[in-house]
């Protein structure tokens, strides 16, 4: 069935931004743990302030245990993987029981580590599901507009949050390249010149090396100007 | 775009299907069956099935045997898939696992042959007594039902008489709630005629334990059940006046939100919620991100009162406006139709058996639970006489509500409710307290005996068919009959057998 009203093309995208999000977050919560077992005295809560994580808490522990499973902090990787299960539950006629599985069973895995003697070892089968789900779009995903509008979902992300985070700046070409070949076949309306200006920025030949704070920003804003 | 990939299995292969020929071959989720084990001196029946526990004592292998042990790994699998009810505890939405049992409830082919022939029959009358109740009444001219029971019904919408739905169809899926008494015959205790849910379930569960034991699969002679989205599916576009099948979902905090969205994937339809469905010259149109696309049928899962604020309830924040229009102009077909409450009530329950005979001509197959009005007299005296092993409804409320069982009641108590009886005989319904089977069930580790309901499914399109399966719902508590799912119930797939 090929019918996609507005309400589930936006929740395609955030499907796609959800688990991104999810998976991205899941990566640098894990990096900024385990480098902050080697200086609880300094700033062992590094980049994740920038990521939203702003609890006030002195307890490390605790600190990155919110950071992973408290669903009511908006920057968790628990609120972003229930708000891709609620996009999936009503995409499941689009994207399918399969590929809604994954998504499901992220959310389970997330569940079932928070409540484990060593969640940290659990969380690799969440981030094992985000890359089931991720794969399962190809192959269970049929309308070729729901698929691609995923996978700008995942691409938008990625750049935002690396941006954000001043993070691998280096796949920024990539992610750009992606996004631009799949962009047109999503049918979505999209700001042209906001895309053209990304481009050109990352395919800039002293990008990364030389790049400001100010380009960043200015980043920042086109890729919220992008849908 | 659908995914045809979604939990369904691969086409049976050909040697597998001539193993099973030469073998010889849907708020469901607030119905709770009454305690009809409680004996007349209050006290609760034991949980009693003979030939159940006979079987569980000689510990006799069952052609379900290999399976038992698979609970645990189907429930996983049925989590996976994100298998959910939902329900609202402290006005907070909850969605639950809906436990599975991997002991299947089994109907030798003979009983369905009659469950089967019954059922039909029974909805066949239904559908033909809201065709002649919209559409001039005769059988109430004829004085089959009376006046009073027709129309007082809560469920009866004086908006739609006259509106004759397409190929003169009300009930396209209708839900017949049976249990199968002590004594082997099944009786029915409810019709549902407006949105049944629950078909989805054993659906699902067929796939998972198909997928556990292929060998049990083979040797037993079962009629294969996967084919409800097909038959579905060729329901709506019998009746489709026109442009693509939709599944209209009141949204994701619906109680069966997870069926809505599994069957919208598995007969290619599109879900979709009021918002996204508009009318315009009496024609429903899907809002599409690039194009408005018509639609010709419309299984919707929300009640008739919030399906149109424009001929409905004012109030309703999820209908569509105008939706009855689209469909009193024939443009669309609504699925059941609206107005369908007004035959499955409990007032009305008590006709259908002279529905039949009125409409086709033919003795009942199915029995109803043995059933009084205290509107008629003879039928008053024996009230009054046997309250006390009686069970009685007030046909005005619905849910489980306004159901007593005489002799649970202080007399007191049971003589204010015989004197409301005599007052307003209308308002109440009296039927015999049923002791019905227990089934062999695995609960934490054994077999224990559960009692348990079936509703069965029966599609009306081109011909009247009934699903070779269904829901079996039972209850957790040893001796308690209350099945539903928000006290802690479970369910179980249905196999009817080839022989």
């Amino acid at each position: 069935m090929g019918s996609l009203s507005i309400e589930r093309v936006d929740r395609l995208l955030w499907l796609g931004r959800y688990m991104e999000r999810s998976y991205t977050t899941l990566r640098f919560v894990l990096t900024a743990y385990d480098a902050s077992l080697d200086c609880v005295e300094g700033n062992w809560k590094g980049q994740l302030e920038e990521l939203g994580f702003d609890q006030e808490t002195d307890d490390p522990e605790q600190f990155f245990r919110d950071c992973m499973f408290s669903a009511e902090l908006p920057a968790s990787i628990a609120h972003s993987l229930n708000a891709a299960s609620d996009n999936a539950v009503v995409l499941r006629d689009v994207i399918g029981s399969e590929s809604a599985a994954y998504v499901q069973m992220a959310l389970n895995d997330s569940q079932a580590a928070a409540a484990s003697d060593t969640p940290l070892l659990d969380l690799q089968a969440v981030t094992d599901c985000i890359m089931a789900f991720k794969g399962s779009c190809d192959d269970y995903i049929a309308n070729d507009a729901a698929r691609n509008i995923i996978k700008c979902g995942f691409s938008v992300e990625r750049l935002d949050l690396y941006t954000r985070l001043n993070y691998r700046l280096g796949d920024l070409r990539r992610e750009v390249q992606k996004l631009a070949s799949r962009i047109d076949r999503t049918g979505m309306a999209y700001d042209r010149d906001a895309l053209k200006q990304l481009i050109d920025t990352v395919f800039a030949p002293t990008f990364p090396q030389a790049v400001t704070y100010e380009q960043l920003g200015y980043m920042l804003t086109l890729i919220a100007r992008l849908f | 775009m659908t995914s045809s990939e979604g939990l369904s299995e691969p086409p049976v292969s050909a040697v597998e299907q001539a193993e099973l020929q030469s073998a010889a071959i849907d708020e469901p989720f607030s119905g709770a069956v009454p305690p009809q084990s409680s004996l007349a001196d209050g006290s609760v029946q034991p949980c009693c099935p003979a030939d159940a526990v006979a079987d569980m004592e000689a510990n006799k292998p069952q052609i379900y045997t290999r399976l038992v042990g698979y609970s645990p790994r189907i429930n996983q699998q049925l989590a996976r898939y994100g298998v959910k009810f939902g329900l609202y505890k402290n006005g907070q939405f909850e969605e639950r696992l809906f436990p599975f049992d991997a002991i299947p409830r089994v109907i030798s082919a003979a009983d369905w042959a009659v469950l089967e022939r019954g059922l039909i029959q029974r909805v066949d009358a239904l559908n033909a007594y809201l065709r002649d109740l919209y559409n001039g009444a005769e059988i109430i001219k004829d004085g089959v039902v009376p006046e009073h029971f027709a129309y007082a019904s809560s469920g009866f919408l004086p908006q739609v008489e006259a509106i004759m739905p397409p190929k003169g169809i009300y009930s396209h899926i209708s839900g017949i709630d049976l249990v199968e008494g002590d004594d082997g015959i099944w009786y029915v205790l409810e019709d549902n005629l407006r949105i049944p849910s629950g078909a989805s379930y054993p659906l699902v569960a067929r796939t998972l334990c198909r997928r556990c034991d292929a060998q049990t699969f083979q040797n037993a002679p079962l009629v294969d059940n996967r084919d409800y989205a097909a038959r579905l599916r060729a329901v709506m576009d019998h009746v489709n006046c026109g442009g693509i099948n939709v599944v209209l979902t009141p949204g994701r905090y619906n109680a069966a939100y997870f069926e809505h969205s599994y069957l919208a994937e598995r007969i290619d339809a599109v879900l979709a919620e009021p918002s996204e469905l508009f009318v315009e010259n009496e024609v429903l149109y899907y809002r599409d991100s690039t194009r408005n696309t018509r639609v010709g049928a419309v299984y919707r899962r929300l009640s008739d009162e919030y399906l149109d604020p424009l001929c409905f309830l004012p109030e309703s924040l999820i209908g569509v406006p105008n939706i009855m229009s689209a469909y009193r102009a024939g443009n669309l077909a609504i699925i059941n139709a609206p107005g369908n409450g007004a035959a499955d009530d409990k007032g009305i329950y008590y006709f259908v058996p002279k529905m039949i005979e009125y409409y086709l001509g033919e003795q009942p197959i199915l029995h109803n639970a043995p059933t009084y009005l205290p509107y008629y007299e003879d039928d008053l005296a024996y009230v009054l006489e046997n309250a006390q092993n009686l069970v009685i409804k007030d046909v005005a409320e619905a849910g489980g509500y306004g159901v007593v069982f005489g002799c649970e009641l202080e007399p007191e108590v049971l003589a204010d409710l015989l004197a409301k009886v005599k007052a307003e005989p209308r308002r109440f319904i009296a039927q015999e307290v049923i002791d019905f089977k227990c089934l062999p069930t695995w609960i934490d580790g054994e077999e224990v005996p559960r009692k348990a309901d079936l509703r069965a499914f029966v599609l009306s399109g081109e011909t009247t068919t009934v699903w070779p399966s269904g829901l079996t719902r039972y209850a957790r508590e040893a001796g308690s009959s209350v099945v539903n799912s928000s006290q802690g119930g479970g369910f179980k797939d249905t196999w009817v057998l080839s022989r």
